[in-house]
């Protein structure tokens, strides 16, 4: 058996001064329970997973906690600023989360407004200059316009991650040549956060070049999650080899795969 | 310790207590508490949480020395599932 080149040969990704074998970036919001989230992560193969910052229920007993089934010996945590709508609330939060997990790592989410979740592009390259600023490494999830995220890596971002299409919509990557523009653009990691619906949208993302794609509904919101962990595992290993390997050039005519010559059928269908 | 009734209990409090806000919510405090007291209080000693007083975070070690005044502002926020 010749040695097929698996992603285990694939250098790791290097994302904020922390080394991931896996390129799938995961949330553990939606899930039915803890265990189902814990399970998911796992089957997954992720070794990062995405975690939002709350007010303690003070109103509720004390139950377990997400972080009793995240093993951070297994897991980097990434803890995020959703639900943040202006630059100085998704600063406090990135702070209140480092203070809670000792980590300079931060997913900035600056959003728009509620409807929509789009990032808001001022704000969130505000909040990346002060982030930076006060020593965080800050992933920026954003729009997929190759200038702002251009301007972003200016600012001193360790990753930018456009958005495919809006969160939780599962409308998968809309403009593949944006995201092409901005691979060619930019040089710390591109991450495609957000829109993924399905297997085949991580492996387009891969495919074109991304580093990695951070998800979370399209795995918690599938009839079985942890089947969809499992594609999900899969399409990014596929996409990321199919990269690696480079894909053929797209052609408009056919091109035959067994000789034209010594068919012992007659020469036909000749183009005029 | 003389025997007091819980009425007159109640009465020092309003008297020597402060009113704070926790997480949006009023709260009334003893006078002298500490920002760990109220994190004792809330039942969240060694929990994996982050405090913020009047916006500005207060780490672990700071929250015995910070001393609560009336109308502080207090967050108490936690990691929950998020994407």
């Amino acid at each position: 058996m010749p040695e097929i080149p698996d992603h285990e040969s694939d250098a790791p990704l290097a994302v904020g001064g922390i080394s991931l074998r896996s390129r799938l970036l995961v949330g553990t919001g939606k899930y039915a329970s803890f265990e189902e989230t814990r399970a998911a992560l796992e089957i997954s193969g992720s070794e990062c997973v995405t975690v939002a910052v709350r007010r303690v229920n003070l109103d509720a007993a004390k139950g377990p906690s997400l972080l009793d089934f995240i093993d951070r010996k297994r897991f980097h945590i990434l803890p995020n600023t959703a639900g943040c709508f202006d630059a100085a609330s998704a600063i406090r939060t990135a702070e209140l989360a480092r203070a809670i997990l000792d980590t300079p790592l931060v997913k900035l989410e600056v959003l728009g407004d509620a409807k929509t979740l789009l990032p808001d592009p001022v704000g969130t390259l505000e909040a990346t200059r002060e982030l930076v600023k006060q020593g965080f490494q800050v992933l920026v999830y954003c729009s997929d316009d190759p200038r702002l995220c251009v301007r972003l890596e200016e600012a001193g971002a360790a990753s930018v991650m456009p958005a495919g299409s809006p969160i939780g919509s599962g409308q998968g990557v809309l403009n593949p040549n944006a995201l092409r523009i901005i691979l060619e653009l930019v040089h710390v990691s591109v991450i495609v956060d957000a829109g993924v619906g399905t297997a085949s949208d991580v492996a387009l993302a891969m495919e074109l070049g991304a580093a990695g794609v951070l998800l979370n509904t399209a795995i918690a919101g599938a009839r079985e999650p942890l089947r969809m962990a499992a594609a999900m595992r899969d399409a990014c290993k596929a996409g990321r080899q199919a990269f690696l390997a480079g894909r053929i050039p797209r052609k408009l005519y056919a091109n035959a795969s067994s000789p034209l010559e010594g068919t012992i059928a007659p020469a036909a269908g000749r183009a005029p | 310790m003389s025997a007091t009734k819980p009425s007159d209990i109640v009465l020092a409090r309003m008297q020597s207590g402060l009113r704070i806000t926790v997480n949006g919510k009023p709260r009334q405090v003893s006078a002298g508490s500490s920002l760990a007291d109220l994190v004792l209080e809330l039942g969240l000693g060694g929990a994996a949480v982050a405090v913020e007083k009047n916006h500005a975070l207060v780490r672990a070690r700071d929250q015995s020395a910070t001393v609560l005044a009336e109308g502080d502002e207090i967050e108490v926020v936690t990691l929950v599932g998020g994407g």
